[in-house]
């Protein structure tokens, strides 16, 4: 693809000569119409189209082609509405999570989810990836907040699901479907979203471990107590032996340090930070996910339950002392391995193998890597029935398979 | 029906599992939304997946439009049987099948009565949280239909938000098995699409749902006000507030009327305009703050009087008066029109206020009970379906509402879904163009669009979307 062409859409500012992936450049459009333009140039000469959004997480994703260009939506921007009285805001896709936390923090409320480096991710993007965040013990997953979606697919028809109201069961809940599909089957532009509220205080309790036998413990013991924590974390950066265990409760102050209290009878001597420092920390856990475009990354997510055996079976599969950073989240079951930046990663053979044992045992396990992978390194398919309904509705957008992103699932090519 | 196909259907369910008798196929001809009618032309129940899936791939193989039924207590007709199909019901397939408490998820069959669900896992500290008011009789399995909601969805949110993994039947009789609860869907979400779908896209025989801990204390205030106005503007200050109830519910006083007259009597006050049921969750500080900083907006909203109910018999009669409100209604006239629309909720006075308007234009007698909360309305207009005339006031009353709610920024529906009823005003919600994706996902699981087919979407022309007869209304 000729940059001169993408340039005649969306202006020579607009276009970048070379994205993540070498040679791929990338046009900007800064509204839908353009966007259309470059769906329908695509459509016309055959090309194969990459969705992005800021591109922090395309490296989630797998190709099913390599793209002739890509189309980022970072600079179709901006806030479309914001009701504070009623709870809800609407944005275009490119709008970054820091907008939308800033717009929103000042009428006391806060945008779930609450992921890392905020200011690198999209709207878009978190909803097409399906990505969550530090909030989901408290909040749950990211796509159960967002009310509607408006989209543009790629016979340049722009479509609606969903709305701008809490609560809203008029059609199909279509925006549950591209809410994690990667941008294999349209383009999401626009957003609404459900609003949490800001909470009055915020404690972190931490304490450290040389066991993570232990602080997988403590960790159980909190969450089985009567507490409602907004994040209950495990880190270990690179120091074998040094697991930190922080429990971050949030809400009506009164009720936090009653929270404390019962939990100060449970942890042995935790540190307890508050306000400013609560905060700090807060935004530092949050930001603990480990960054792929830094690192490669093994999620895995499993039922609680199997949780012990499943973080068992990848210490076993990943080897000795592996040079990687482990980020648990006992309470939403996940564990995310960081690569040490530099070691060799694992080949694919390795994590094929490793995410097969995993899910033997009910994990699910995706490799997140710096740009978008092979379908090689996609999980298995476990259902052909399963796969063939998921063709048929990537079919019923894109017949003529002009997208080329496709979630981490094998079935889907 | 053609005999031989009825052997084998009967070979598969027994007689148990088939209703063909004419006078026992009666019940099944309408769900809650009883002017909308048509009698299916057999019932089948069948008692598990393994039954469903050899009944279906039958019907399949016969090419015969299919019905999903749970308990029949929908309000749209999204049950309501179409000409020469077949209803499939799930009222023998009741089982709780695992309650995994450590995990904190349910696995039933989809005809389980909501209730129940609820009640088995009480014991262990669990709740199901989506509570819609027929939930001593609706199923888990219609509830996913239609994606219900209930008091409680004001903080736990409606049925979508809890649902894990379905088994499904698809309509060529196949199993697609996505039970298994997982962290977050593998590939598209499946599970989050089906929910909601109205029975277009195959047949949910399992049900997988998240529960939650019961919460350590909960509460119900009784709210008194001398105006309806004035119980509609202190929700949305307590929602702008950023208070934390669970459930924030108005009875007007017409309701409040019939609730004390009926076997519900909850000892709301006759002489009271509305009341407001607020519930707060928690623990005794969260509770006790909720409390005080709701209480501050009553005042300023000339609330007569608040009352925490003082023991547990106290809260449940509460409740009962509030959700055997529409059963109550049938001292108002024997039929009764339920609407359901959601408004932005700082516009619950604006929208209840012209509701009321609308009603009084017709001549119809309005009640107002709702999940004022969400914004979710139901302006219920009583009625006699044997007078022709009224029939028809009720439903131009009910576009008539809708089409002030839409012009306000709200929706067709909050929880009861679009069925029959709303089908026809989806183009006032959604352009053409967001219809007809729609269409074309429903087709990407059901190519031969028959399942429930005439529902949720609506027929342009009398040659389109519409395989079977009979779906023009």
């Amino acid at each position: 693809m000729s940059s001169n062409s993408l340039e005649s859409i969306v202006g020579r500012e607009n276009v970048e000569e070379s994205c993540v992936i070498p040679g791929v450049p990338v046009a900007h459009p800064v509204e839908v119409d353009q966007a259309r333009e470059l769906f329908k140039l695509a459509s016309s000469e055959g090309q194969k189209l990459l969705l992005l959004g800021k591109g922090s997480k395309l490296g989630w994703s797998c190709l099913a082609n390599r793209p002739d260009f890509a189309l980022s939506t970072s600079r179709l921007s901006g806030i479309i509405e914001f009701e504070p009285g009623d709870g809800t805001l609407t944005a275009l896709a490119g709008t970054s999570m820091e907008e939308l936390n800033s717009t929103t923090r000042g009428a006391g409320l806060t945008i779930t989810p609450d992921v890392p480096r905020p200011e690198t991710a999209s709207l878009g993007g978190v909803i097409a990836t399906g990505a969550s965040g530090s909030d989901r013990l408290a909040m749950g997953p990211g796509r159960l907040h967002v009310l509607g979606t408006r989209v543009l697919q790629p016979n340049g028809e722009v479509t609606r699901s969903g709305g701008n109201l809490v609560k809203n069961v008029t059609g199909y809940d279509l925006m549950r479907l591209y809410g994690g599909s990667f941008g294999c089957l349209a383009l999401v532009t626009e957003a609404s979203l459900r609003l949490g509220t800001v909470p009055e205080g915020t404690i972190v309790l931490s304490m450290d471990f040389d066991e993570l036998e232990t602080a997988l413990g403590a960790a159980e013991d909190v969450l089985a107590a009567r507490v409602s924590p907004r994040a209950v974390t495990l880190e270990n950066q690179l120091h074998p032996g040094q697991w930190s265990l922080h429990v971050v409760l949030s809400g009506r102050l009164a009720h936090i340090e009653f929270e404390l209290d019962r939990l100060a009878q449970l942890l042995k001597s935790p540190r307890v930070s508050r306000e400013t420092a609560a905060d700090e920390l807060k935004c530092r856990l949050r930001d603990l996910e480990p960054d792929s475009r830094e690192r490669a990354v093994l999620h895995v997510g499993v039922q609680p339950s199997r949780l012990r055996p499943t973080i068992a079976a990848l210490l076993d599969g990943l080897g000795p002392s592996p040079r990687a950073e482990f980020l648990l989240q006992p309470g939403i079951a996940t564990v995310d391995v960081g690569l040490e930046p530099g070691s060799s990663p694992p080949g694919p053979d390795t994590l094929l193998f490793l995410s097969r044992t995993l899910r033997a045992s009910g994990a699910s396990t995706t490799l997140r890597v710096d740009r978008p992978m092979g379908m090689e390194l996609a999980a298995d398919p476990d259902d052909p029935l399963r796969s063939s309904l998921m063709e048929r509705l990537r079919a019923t957008y894109d017949p003529s398979r002009l997208l080329c992103t496709r979630p981490p699932l094998g079935g889907l090519r | 029906m053609n005999p031989p196909i009825v052997r084998a259907l009967r070979a598969i369910v027994g007689d148990a599992g088939l209703v063909v008798d004419e006078t026992r196929r009666i019940p099944y001809e309408c769900d809650g939304l009883a002017f909308e009618r048509q009698k299916p032309r057999l019932v089948l129940l069948p008692g598990n997946t393994e039954e469903a899936l050899g009944c279906m791939r039958i019907l399949h193989e016969e090419g015969i439009p299919i019905v999903a039924r749970g308990a029949g207590t929908g309000l749209t007709g999204g049950a309501t049987p179409v000409e020469g199909g077949v209803v499939v019901g799930t009222a023998r397939m009741r089982r709780v099948l695992e309650i995994n408490v450590q995990d904190r998820y349910a696995r039933a069959e989809a005809g389980l009565v909501n209730l129940d669900l609820s009640r088995a896992c009480a014991d262990d500290g669990l709740m199901y949280a989506p509570d819609p008011s027929s939930q001593m009789a609706c199923t888990i399995g219609g509830n996913v239909a239609n994606n219900s909601g209930g008091p409680h969805c004001f903080k736990y949110g409606n049925t979508s938000r809890h649902v894990l993994g379905l088994k499904i039947v698809t309509p060529e009789g196949e199993l697609l098995d996505l039970s298994r609860p997982e962290t977050d869907p593998e590939g598209l979400d499946l599970v989050g699409l089906f929910v909601g779908s109205e029975g277009m896209f195959g047949l949910a025989t399992e049900v997988t749902v998240r529960l939650l801990p019961a919460p350590e204390n909960v509460e119900t205030v009784l709210a008194i006000f001398p105006d309806l106005d004035d119980a509609c503007d202190a929700v949305s200050e307590i929602i702008a507030e950023r208070w934390d109830p669970s459930a924030l519910e108005i009875l007007d006083r017409l309701t409040i009327q019939a609730v004390e007259a009926s076997i519900y009597a909850a000892g709301y006050p006759a002489e009271a305009d509305a009341v407001l049921l607020i519930e707060i969750e928690g623990s005794r500080a969260e509770c006790d703050a909720n409390y005080n900083g709701i209480s501050a907006v009553l005042d300023r909203h000339r609330v007569i009087e608040a009352r925490r109910a003082q023991t547990e018999q106290e809260r449940k009669k509460l409740w009962a008066g509030r959700k055997g409100a529409y059963g109550a209604m049938g001292r108002i006239a024997p039929d009764l029109y339920v609407s359901d629309v959601v408004v932005p909720r700082t516009k619950l006075r604006e929208l209840v206020r012209k509701s009321t308007e609308i009603c009084s234009e017709y001549g119809l007698k309005l009640t107002n009970v709702f999940h004022a909360g969400d914004g979710n309305l139901h302006p219920n207009l009583s009625y006699d379906r044997r007078d022709s005339d009224e029939l028809k006031r009720v439903l131009a009353a009910g576009d008539e509402i809708m089409e002030a709610v839409i012009a306000a920024g709200g929706t067709l529906s909050g929880e009861h879904g679009v069925g029959l009823e709303k089908r026809d005003q989806m183009p006032m919600y959604f352009s053409q163009p967001d219809l007809d994706i729609m269409l074309a996902v429903r087709a990407a699981w059901d190519q031969q669009q028959r399942m429930n087919p005439g529902k949720l979407l609506p027929i342009r022309a009398c040659n389109e979307h519409m395989p079977f007869k009979g779906l023009n209304r």
